[in-house]
């Protein structure tokens, strides 16, 4: 699947920019397109992949290219204002090769949290190509502004694109580390499974061919029904069977286990399938419910058997109690097999829920501080017996 | 019984010994020589100056000098002094001559003077190089005749100089690349005609062979920069590729 990637703020430039390295890397193919876009100007000169002239700073008449501080109200009406700035970029883009856009966005902060609801809405009234969203949720100990902002932010984005993909960074985040390891190792995180996903169909020339392509029609259809999508990865070590048996063994015809091999195998990808699914989804959620899934195993085509998806396949159908569960192989030459799981159309999200509850706390909050603000300056300025007069 | 033999050998080397002491002083008269060139050449003229100091200390009172040379157009002066003032002159015109001297004439000192003009050269040898005799001189005391002085000279002309200057000019550079068949096979030949007096000859092959020689090294020197050039080159990329494997093993391309 090949995507336009519009990376709004901060945190939609660094993963558009991590996105890039992976496929550069790893030669995937799966973005062909990408542009950042942000209100400060320090955050573009960070990034490294994106090309200078498909980085552009919007609202440099209102901020002056220091971004907007959290406030994603100003985000969003400097998005609006510089509409055609960011559609310089994106006619550049050509459009006739992608089968969609993403646009990736930190939700808790100003730039991103609020532009990416704009731009998503601009290009689906421009474009045929479906829009698809990349949202990141702050930790709940970032604090009760950026909860508020992602709880606003999420309503939006959810109404203007055809598809809000989440990640939650509550759930990935692990004690001790440095903000930057963190948070590179949360970008590393996120890359690795939507660069699976959306990688699967993606064959290069001396690439094996799956059996069952998950082309991205599948991906389209999966995401096809709107809401709110979570991705469930997990992995496991094999041995690429060419590099640990040699010439030797291969003359010996050591085919004794090959029920045995078949049976692990088997049960490998039944185990990894779950694993993803229920472990660790980038937004934590009941499965039950989901309206639609994707299933995609990845590794050695020797470690990927029918069977085993057939089986993965059907544990999804029946947890999720949805018959639209589609899946594939995606064959590659390294020594580990994965099970990405994409489930479409998820109702029941604890974590959002929490997260309205604070911002609503967090909203009322901030209105008592304001009302009672004037009052206590009041308090402060004057003086008890109102005898003093202000110069003028 | 052992002490006998050696004891006869002692006798005989002190015999020799008394021997030697005995004719030693015969020949210790002093003499000096002032203008013998070491070359000179064909028809140039040389003049020569041989001084002897107390031509009777140590030497019998009378005896006969006799000078010999291979000059040409001669002319021999010899004037025997006392205390710086003449006593005797006589000029011979031959290339030889004999001068007798008697301790009766009161000298205590004989100049002779040579004058005369280089002689061609009969034969052309390149190593050894053609002499000729400038002067000799002997004390002849009766039958026995010492030598005091025997000096030569290497002879030349223009011609012959130059093609002995291209063959040294070629020998150099042949030694310097330590030697090359071709150039001295060349450099031979050209000696062979040199000593047959085709001296222009001899100039074109020794210029032959020294080219050779200077080719040979300059396509030594190519050829060692050539190696030198790929050695730094082959590291290079070993380093590169060294670089390069370190840092594909150290990128995971893995995309799970």
């Amino acid at each position: 699947m090949k995507l336009a990637m519009i990376g709004f703020g901060q945190a939609g430039g660094k993963i558009v920019d991590k996105f890039l390295e992976y496929d550069q890397r790893t030669n995937s193919g799966i973005v062909r397109s990408a542009v950042a876009v942000n209100t400060a100007k320090a955050d573009l000169l960070g990034l490294e992949q994106i090309p200078e002239e498909h980085r552009v700073l919007i609202g440099q008449a209102r901020v002056k290219g220091h971004g907007v501080g959290a406030d994603n109200e100003l985000g969003a009406e400097i998005a609006e204002e510089d509409i055609d700035e960011i559609q310089g970029a994106i006619d550049n883009i050509p459009v006739h090769e992608i089968d969609a856009f993403l646009v990736v966005s930190g939700l808790g902060g100003g730039t991103g949290s609020g532009g990416s609801p704009v731009i998503s809405k601009h290009l689906k009234r421009i474009y045929t190509e479906p829009v698809y969203g990349l949202g990141v949720l702050p930790g709940g100990d970032e604090g009760g502004i950026y909860t508020l902002n992602a709880a606003r932010s999420f309503q939006t984005f959810v109404r203007e694109v055809d598809n809000l993909l989440v990640f939650d960074n509550d759930s990935w985040r692990k004690t001790g580390e440095s903000v930057q390891g963190g948070y590179d190792h949360i970008n590393e995180e996120i890359v690795r499974r939507f660069g699976v996903l959306f990688g699967a169909g993606e064959v290069g020339a001396g690439d094996n061919v799956a059996e069952s392509v998950v082309d991205s029609s599948e991906i389209i259809n999966t995401l096809a029904g709107g809401g709110v999508s979570t991705v469930g990865y997990a992995s496991e070590d094999v041995e690429l069977s060419g590099s640990s048996g040699g010439l030797l063994s291969r003359f010996k015809g050591d085919e004794g286990g090959s029920d045995m091999d078949t049976a692990n195998t088997t049960n490998r990808i039944t185990s990894l399938v779950r694993k993803a699914a229920l472990g660790r989804l980038t937004l934590p959620c009941e499965i039950e419910g989901a309206e639609r899934a994707l299933l995609v195993m990845a590794g050695p085509s020797q470690h990927l058997n029918r069977k085993g998806i057939e089986r993965g396949r059907k544990w999804l159908e029946e947890q999720t109690g949805s018959m639209e569960v589609r899946g594939g192989d995606y064959p590659t030459n390294e020594p580990r097999v994965a099970a990405a799981v994409l489930l479409s159309g998820i109702h029941n999200v604890p974590r959002i829920k929490e997260l309205q509850q604070i911002a609503i706390e967090a909203q009322d909050n901030i209105d008592d501080i304001r009302q009672q603000s004037e009052d206590n300056l009041e308090q402060l300025v004057e003086d008890d017996e109102d005898e003093l007069d202000p110069l003028f | 019984m052992s002490s006998i033999p050696c004891s006869r050998a002692t006798i005989a080397l002190l015999f020799v010994a008394v021997l030697v002491a005995a004719v030693g002083p015969a020949s210790a008269l002093s003499l000096s020589s002032e203008g013998v060139p070491e070359s000179s050449q064909v028809g140039e003229e040389i003049q020569v100056t041989y001084t002897i100091d107390d031509p009777f200390t140590d030497a019998p009172n009378e005896w006969t000098l006799q000078g010999e040379t291979e000059l040409e157009d001669v002319r021999w002066t010899v004037t025997v002094l006392r205390a710086g003032t003449q006593v005797s002159q006589e000029t011979y015109t031959e290339q030889s001559f004999n001068h007798s001297l008697d301790v009766d004439d009161n000298g205590d000192e004989v100049v002779v003077n040579l004058d005369g003009t280089t002689p061609a050269i009969e034969n052309y040898t390149y190593s050894p190089e053609e002499t000729y005799r400038v002067t000799s001189l002997d004390q002849r005391t009766g039958g026995n005749v010492e030598e005091l002085t025997n000096d030569s000279a290497h002879h030349y002309t223009g011609d012959s100089q130059e093609a002995r200057n291209a063959i040294e000019d070629a020998e150099t550079a042949i030694d310097e690349i330590g030697g090359h068949d071709e150039a001295e096979t060349t450099l031979n030949r050209a000696i062979t005609l040199y000593e047959a007096e085709r001296f222009s000859d001899a100039v074109e092959a020794a210029e032959d062979a020294q080219e050779k020689a200077e080719n040979a090294q300059q396509s030594q020197q190519t050829l060692t920069m050539a190696l030198m050039g790929g050695g730094v080159l082959l590291v290079l990329a070993l380093i590169g590729g060294g670089v390069y494997y370190w840092k594909s093993q150290q990128e995971t391309v893995s995309r799970l």
